[in-house]
């Protein structure tokens, strides 16, 4: 119940500075409490936190976690994981002519790869607190890996010294073609699962969705190349062509899928 | 429940006190909307990026640096969500921000920083003090007053109407 100092304590708030009025809220529980609360906030606030709170909730414990790993805990995830696949790669799926392969164009096609998934993860991890960086810098990283990936298939080959080399031609050219884009595909998607799960949701480029589909994709096909360049042996530029290049297709669609997959629960309510 | 100051509330937030979430979102939220209402074109707009920033305030709050200052942090947070919403929109005067680069983009940020600091120094200057206090260097209201030599009550009041007249100012101007 409030009595009427409570309530000439309330009507003078706004005005002068007034000593009577300071000295009635030091001796008045009930004004305190609501001198609290106003400094709190109000009921559009409290509706913006509930809408927030939900937005939260839905997103799930093991995303909402996920999202909210330090950057530089994400950054150390996302290089474990692409030590583990070039590992992987070199002990149990190596190509069958490493022996014979040229190390120096190796090293080349290697620090390309390395180059151009520093490049886009760098942007993937970029802090809200840091300025997104403009949407060509994403467009030119994606447009490097499509390079990196269409300039060893356009390179003479490497060598002609391993039967497994030149395999993938003629009434096989199809199989093995087929099985690189998928190995290829799977293998790059492996890497983008994870990448765009650690991803916060922040715009990429000014852009919410594309931009972030764009750097994905981007990222899958370096992945993919970077795999198949340590696993497959055919150095032929139809097989490079077709069974390499062509992973960009099936990547960028597994992108899209996968965005729209977590784009219900990332969006924010309104 | 006396209010704590933003670096206690970050704290408690980083620890796990999702309560400590809520009164950064009810301490900020109005001042944040009530500013991109200023550059965008509607309430909902602005209401949907004070929502974002304090999605991505949450997903980042490992992020956070101890004993960094939470109010910068939190605007600025904001403020490059504000600027992709302008290249989004492509209606900025700040849209060639893409190739002008960063300089160009950090003049907005600070742009919005002046006009808010203008109408900080325009409030009376009890009130002023205690914003001041409050927001830049994170002191609670408890710390406020001893700094002041004032009782908390006097600093609470003189905070409640900083507060009520720089809403009304940030409305007007918006």
């Amino acid at each position: 119940m409030l009595n009427p100092n409570c309530q000439n304590f309330r009507a003078r708030l706004q005005s002068e500075p007034d000593t009577d009025l300071e000295s009635h809220v030091d001796n008045c529980e009930a004004c305190q409490t609501w001198l609290d609360a106003s400094l709190l906030g109000s009921s559009a606030e409290s509706e913006g936190l509930q809408r927030l709170e939900a937005t939260l909730s839905q997103q799930g414990a093991l995303r909402g976690r996920l999202m909210s790993v330090p950057t530089a805990l994400r950054a150390r995830v996302l290089a474990l994981v692409m030590l583990v696949l070039v590992t992987a790669q070199l002990m149990f799926a190596a190509r069958a002519d490493l022996g014979v392969y040229p190390m120096g164009r190796l090293a080349l096609e290697l620090g390309a790869h390395g180059l151009v998934l520093l490049l886009l993860v760098t942007i993937l991890l970029r802090p809200a607190f840091r300025p997104d960086w403009p949407l060509t810098l994403t467009l030119r990283a994606a447009g490097l890996a499509v390079l990196v990936i269409l300039g060893i298939a356009l390179t003479n080959p490497a060598h002609a010294l391993h039967a497994a080399s030149l395999a993938g031609r003629g009434p096989d050219f199809g199989s093995h073609a087929a099985a690189c884009l998928a190995y290829g595909t799977i293998s790059g998607m492996s890497f983008v699962v994870l990448a765009a799960l650690l991803d916060r949701g922040a715009p990429v480029g000014g852009t919410p969705r594309w931009g972030l589909h764009l750097l994905l994709t981007g990222l899958g096909i370096a992945t993919s190349s970077l795999v198949l360049v340590l696993h497959c042996p055919i150095v032929h530029m139809d097989h490079l062509l077709v069974g390499h290049v062509l992973t960009v297709g099936p990547i960028a669609l597994a992108c899209g899928v996968l965005l729209r997959v977590l784009s219900a629960s990332r969006a924010a309510p309104r | 429940m006396t209010p704590r100051s933003d670096d206690e509330l970050m704290a408690a937030y980083t620890a796990g006190d999702s309560a400590a979430f809520g009164e950064l979102f009810t301490r900020y939220a109005p001042l944040l909307k009530a500013m991109l209402m200023r550059r965008l074109r509607s309430s909902s707009q602005a209401e949907d990026l004070v929502q974002q920033t304090f999605l991505q305030v949450h997903r980042a709050r490992l992020d956070f640096f101890p004993g960094a200052k939470v109010r910068p942090w939190l605007f600025t947070i904001c403020f490059n969500l504000l600027r992709s919403q302008l290249r989004r929109d492509g209606r900025s005067p700040f849209s060639d921000v893409e190739t002008v680069g960063r300089v160009e983009a950090n003049q907005l940020h600070l742009q919005e920083l002046r006009e808010f600091r203008q109408l900080l120094d325009d409030l009376p200057t009890p009130q002023r003090q205690v914003l001041e206090l409050h927001w830049f260097d994170g002191l609670s209201f408890a710390e406020i007053a001893e700094q002041l030599g004032a009782s908390v009550s006097a600093v609470k009041v003189r905070a409640h109407r900083g507060y009520n007249l720089l809403r009304a100012r940030l409305k007007e101007d918006s």
